[in-house]
């Protein structure tokens, strides 16, 4: 994965998502510098605690899609297909 | 730039089948189709201050459709929700692991969410059905997840998505 890597955001969207996988894969790893990071590409604490909870939504939503075993609708295709 | 970027989203998510092109179907409708085209990008950063797109994000936009300057029209949501609202069968065959209560059998607080949801969205999603063994924490969650990804923010709604679409992918979700 990381294809958002390539996908020429600008450097402040970059820096979100940057956020959003570490968050998402390494939480204890989480530090004041993360923050940090994010204020200096101009977010401040509203939209960094609006980006946890987001990132916090979608981890949240995907394990119950997993837990559960939800099928995908039928009329989606994955991509590439 | 990906391949074919101006027609398909900008990140591609390959492992995830929820997201959807946007020549198929609108993008923010519900949970599933987390996509963020370069054109959406492109044009909601043109229009805003730092790239941040802040002036999109703070309209409140509802549920369907794109606020401000994010243009999806209603007949595009209208279109698929047409498209897509299946069979009687569909409705009530087996979605997940668990039971959930087919749509014709709900009452209550549970035939309200169902209601909205099918209002909404056109149909209804398998994430919103699988919650129907507790029909107060799937109104609960929705409730949660229209304030977050399409209340009022300091992030714009690309930004939003952005974000739902990274996790999906790097946690690889199957749905």
């Amino acid at each position: 994965m990381g294809d958002w890597r390539a996908a020429g955001l600008s450097a402040a969207d970059a820096a979100l998502c940057e956020f959003a996988a570490k968050l998402t894969h390494d939480q204890r790893a989480m530090s004041r510098a993360d923050l940090d990071v994010l204020r200096r590409h101009g977010f401040d604490d509203g939209a960094i605690h609006d980006a946890a909870q987001v990132i916090g939504y979608f981890n949240y939503i995907t394990r119950m899609a997993d837990a559960l075993g939800i099928e995908p609708e039928t009329f989606i295709q994955p991509w590439g297909s | 730039m990906i391949k074919g970027a101006r027609k398909f989203p900008l990140l591609k998510v390959s492992d995830c089948r929820h997201t959807l092109p946007l020549t198929r179907a609108p993008a923010w409708e519900w949970a599933g189709q987390h996509v963020v085209s370069r054109d959406i990008y492109d044009m909601n950063n043109a229009h805003s201050a730092q790239g941040r797109g802040r002036s999109a994000s703070t309209v409140a936009g509802g549920w369907r459709g794109i606020p401000g300057r994010l243009s999806f029209g209603p007949s595009c949501t209208m279109r698929t929700a047409a498209s897509l609202h299946g069979t009687g069968s569909e409705r009530t065959s087996h979605v997940s692991w668990i039971h959930q209560v087919p749509v014709e059998e709900a009452t209550g607080l549970l035939k309200s969410e169902y209601d909205k949801a099918i209002r909404r969205a056109g149909r209804l999603w398998h994430i919103v059905q699988v919650m129907s063994p507790n029909p107060r924490v799937l109104k609960t969650s929705m409730e949660f997840y229209g304030a977050i990804m399409f209340g009022p923010s300091a992030l714009s709604r690309v930004q939003r998505e952005l974000l739902g679409t990274v996790v999906s992918s790097e946690l690889g979700c199957h749905y």
